[in-house]
């Protein structure tokens, strides 16, 4: 394994981010669709989603192809009609293991890291 | 209505737009043409959010693309579409379904050259078109014994000359041969369960 150097943490969380972030999107889709500005307005919120929103675009379009997503459009009063995301059987069933994997994930890491140094074996 | 038209803010948007179409250049026309008319889209909803609330000049303009990104980068992921899976992995999980198909293969492999003529044949189309095997175990399934239990049949009619023991045995093997190979491609088919992490995300090994 390399050596790890101070700093590499913040790189390993953009790839992490990065891994997710398909399946943030699937979950912003789970109670209702939304077109594709609502939906970088509100990935704003995922910490260190700062700059860079407009990969967002590219990523709706492969989750479409993947079937894990369907578009339609629908008419807007404000000006041109807009195309709106909603989640496929396939997404739900996705997101859904996601959702499994990243618990078991979640709470493993959490524990590892909460109990570090407590127990040492002597 | 907006106040007064934006020269400012027009020239960003277009310079913006100019690039982004200059680096998806490389993307297929169509996907090329979706990423433009969605980022424009999405520029044109933000200004008309900030009009309304009363900024729609040049700064505001920036930040909006600013938080875009750079276009070469929205570009770079939408060609890293080549390769989906190495962003995105698809969860493959086990379904009923696919058991069936792989209990389907094995039992073909086994008794298709008896009942179904050719449907040891099958058996092999079947097994070496389906990811659930490592390459070893296909090539188990395919030599012990070419004709699955088929090949035992055939051991009576050319085998009068050879002395019984040798015959037997020959028999014993044809038969034990294909079944433990069965039993092994069938127990390492059902080794991952619906449910656990996604394979892909493990080398193939």
């Amino acid at each position: 394994m390399r050596c790890m150097v101070a700093g590499e943490a913040g790189n390993l969380v953009a790839q992490m981010r990065r891994g997710v972030l398909p399946y943030c999107v699937l979950a912003m889709l789970r109670d209702k669709e939304q077109y594709g500005f609502e939906l970088v307005h509100a990935l704003g919120g995922i910490d260190g989603m700062v700059t860079g929103v407009g990969t967002i675009y590219p990523l709706l379009g492969r989750l479409r192809r993947q079937g894990l997503v369907e578009t339609t459009w629908q008419e807007s009063t404000t000006g041109p009609p807009r195309k709106y995301y909603r989640l496929a059987e396939a997404g739900q069933e996705a997101l859904a293991e996601f959702t499994e994997s990243w618990e078991r994930l979640r709470d493993s890491v959490d524990d590892l890291l909460a109990s570090s140094g407590r127990d040492p074996i002597t | 209505m907006s106040s007064g038209y934006d020269i400012a803010g027009e020239r960003l948007v277009a310079e913006y737009l100019n690039r982004l179409a200059a680096a998806a250049a490389s993307l297929p026309a169509d996907r090329r043409a979706e990423l433009v008319e969605e980022l424009s889209v999405h520029i044109a909803e933000a200004r008309a959010v900030q009009a309304s609330v009363g900024a729609g000049t040049g700064p505001a303009v920036a930040d909006v693309l600013e938080r875009l990104g750079r276009p070469e980068d929205i570009v770079r992921a939408a060609a890293e579409d080549a390769d989906p899976d190495a962003i995105m992995p698809v969860p493959v999980r086990c379904a009923p379904r696919r058991r069936a198909l792989d209990t389907g293969t094995v039992v073909l492999l086994l008794i298709g050259g008896v009942l179904v003529g050719l449907g040891w044949v099958a058996g092999v189309v079947m097994l070496w078109t389906s990811p659930r095997w490592r390459t070893s175990d296909k090539l188990l399934g395919t030599l012990v014994w070419p004709g699955g239990l088929a090949a035992m049949l055939a051991i009576p009619r050319f085998g009068t000359g050879l002395p019984p023991p040798l015959v037997l045995s020959l028999l014993l093997a044809g038969v034990a041969g294909p079944i433990l190979v069965a039993t092994r491609l069938l127990r390492h088919a059902w080794r991952t369960p619906p449910g656990r992490p996604p394979a892909r995300l493990a080398p193939e090994s």
